[in-house]
C-alpha cells in the first residue's frame, strides 16, 4: 500500500480547501514535497514506509496546512479570475468574428471596383476620372469616375468614409441634386452602394443630355452644402 | 506568490476585457448612453447637433424631441442587449412651416408610434390627434412650443389627423384624413 499515508495527508488538505479547480494544481504540488523528503529519508537507509511517515511529519499538521491553501487560493478570486478568463476567451472570439469580415471587406472594396465594372465596356462613351473630394461633417466623399454610356445614362462612381473610425451611423442618403450645365434637373436615378469602412456607391442618371458639357453635383441640406461642376466630354467617343 | 499572480491576471484580464467591450460595443453599433446614440445618429445622418427639448421613454428605449435652427425632430434611440443603446429610424428633420399655426410630423417602427412638432401660434392650447380607429389621443402640457404624443398601436391605430384648438375649445388649426 505505497504512498497510502500520503493520500490520506493530501485528502485531509485538500478537504479544507474550497476552490475546486485549484485542488489538483496543490496536490501535485505538495505530493512532489513529500516524494522529495522521501528520497532524502531512504538515502539517509529508513524503509520507505519509515521515510513516508516522517515525510508527513515533517510536512506538519495536514488542517492547518489545508486551511492557510484555503486562505491563499481564495474562492472569490478563483472564480473571478476564471470569470474573467472566459469572457476574454469569449470576446476575443466575437471580435475576430466581426472584425475580419470588416477588414476583409476594407481591402475588397479599397481594391476591386465592381460597380463600374458592371458597366460593359463596348456600352462605355466616355469615362472620366473626377478624384474630387467633399466632406460633409465627418464624412468624406470621394467622386471618383462619370462614365457615360451608349444608352443616355451617366453613371457618378463615389466612395465615402466616416473619418471617425470607430463611429457608428447611418449611410450616405444621398449625394446631392444632379444638373447639367444646360439646366436639366435629375431628381430621378437609380443608386446602390455597398456597405464596409469604406462604401463604394454609383448613382445612374437615364436620359443625361449627351450634349451637356458640365455635371453639376449639389448638396444643400441642413445647413451643409457642396458643390461640384465636373467637365464632361460631350459626344467625344474616348473608348 | 501564486495569489499574488492570480490577482495580478485578474486585473490584466479586466484591462483586457474592457479593451475587448469597447471593440465590441463601437464594433457593433452598440452605445453606452442613449445621448451617444442620438448624437451619432444625427451626426451620420447629417442634421444637427440639435437641441434636445424633452426626452420621453417608452417600452423599447426613448424618444428625443429636438429642435435644430428651423428644423424640428424626434429622434428614436433603442435599449438592446439588457444595458446598451442603438438608434432606431433615421432621423429626420422636417422644417417648422411658420405660416401654418402648427408644424407636425409623425412615424413609427413596429407598434411603436409618435407625433410631434411645434406649436407656432401661442393660442393653441391644446392638440389632439385622431387615430384611425376613432381613438384620440391629447396633449395640453407642452415642451416649450413643442409636443410630442406618443402611443401605440396593437391594432387599426394609425395617423388619422391632427386638430389644435385654442383656450376656449375653437379650431385653430386641422388635419384630418380619411
Amino acid at each position: 500500500m505505497g504512498f497510502q499515508r500520503s493520500k490520506e495527508f493530501l485528502d485531509t488538505v485538500l478537504s479544507y480547501v474550497k476552490f475546486p479547480f485549484d485542488k489538483e494544481d496543490i496536490r501535485m504540488e505538495l505530493q512532489e514535497h513529500i516524494w522529495d523528503k522521501i528520497d532524502y529519508y531512504t538515502q539517509q537507509g529508513l524503509t520507505y514506509y519509515e521515510a513516508e511517515e516522517k515525510a508527513i511529519k515533517d510536512m506538519g499538521d495536514p488542517k492547518e496546512i489545508g486551511i492557510q491553501l484555503n486562505k491563499e487560493h481564495h474562492p472569490l478570486i478563483g472564480w473571478l479570475y476564471l470569470a474573467s478568463k472566459v469572457l476574454v476567451i469569449l470576446f476575443v472570439i466575437i471580435n475576430i468574428f466581426m472584425t475580419v469580415p470588416v477588414i476583409v471587406d476594407l481591402g475588397y472594396s479599397i481594391f476591386d471596383d465592381k460597380l463600374i465594372r458592371e458597366i460593359p465596356k463596348e456600352d462605355i462613351v466616355y469615362k472620366i476620372d473626377v478624384n474630387e473630394r467633399v466632406q460633409i461633417d465627418d464624412r468624406v466623399i470621394n467622386f471618383k469616375n462619370v462614365v457615360y454610356d451608349k444608352n443616355g445614362t451617366l453613371h457618378i462612381s463615389y466612395y465615402y468614409y466616416d473619418k471617425k473610425l470607430w463611429g457608428s451611423g447611418w449611410s450616405l442618403g444621398t449625394i446631392g441634386i444632379i444638373t447639367d450645365d444646360k439646366g436639366s434637373k435629375h431628381y430621378r436615378g437609380s443608386s446602390h452602394t455597398t456597405g464596409g469602412i469604406v462604401s463604394k456607391g454609383m448613382v445612374s442618371v437615364e436620359n443625361f443630355r449627351k450634349d451637356a458639357k458640365t455635371l453639376i453635383i449639389e448638396y444643400d441640406r441642413y445647413n451643409r452644402y457642396y458643390k461640384l461642376e465636373i467637365p464632361l466630354k460631350s459626344g467625344e467617343n474616348i473608348e | 506568490m501564486r495569489i499574488l499572480n492570480r490577482k495580478k491576471k485578474l486585473i490584466r484580464n479586466i484591462i483586457a476585457l474592457i479593451i475587448l467591450l469597447i471593440i465590441f460595443v463601437k464594433g457593433s453599433g452598440l452605445y453606452f448612453t442613449p445621448l451617444g446614440a442620438h448624437r451619432d445618429s444625427e451626426r451620420t445622418a447629417h442634421y444637427g447637433p440639435s437641441e434636445i427639448v424633452h426626452i420621453e421613454d417608452f417600452r423599447k428605449g426613448k424618444y428625443i424631441l429636438c429642435r435644430y435652427d428651423k428644423w424640428f425632430s424626434c429622434n428614436t434611440v433603442k435599449r438592446t442587449l439588457f444595458f446598451f443603446w442603438r438608434f432606431g429610424n433615421q432621423v429626420h428633420g422636417m422644417e417648422n412651416d411658420l405660416s401654418e399655426p402648427l408644424s407636425y410630423s409623425w412615424d413609427g417602427e413596429g407598434n411603436f408610434y409618435k407625433a410631434y412638432g411645434i406649436i407656432n401660434d401661442k393660442n393653441i392650447n391644446k392638440v389632439e390627434l385622431i387615430l384611425s380607429n376613432g381613438d384620440r389621443l391629447a396633449q395640453e402640457d407642452f415642451y416649450g412650443d413643442m409636443f410630442l404624443i406618443p402611443w401605440q398601436a396593437d391594432g387599426p391605430r394609425s395617423f388619422s389627423g391632427i386638430i389644435a384648438y385654442d383656450k376656449n375649445g375653437d379650431i385653430i388649426y386641422e388635419r384630418v384624413y380619411k
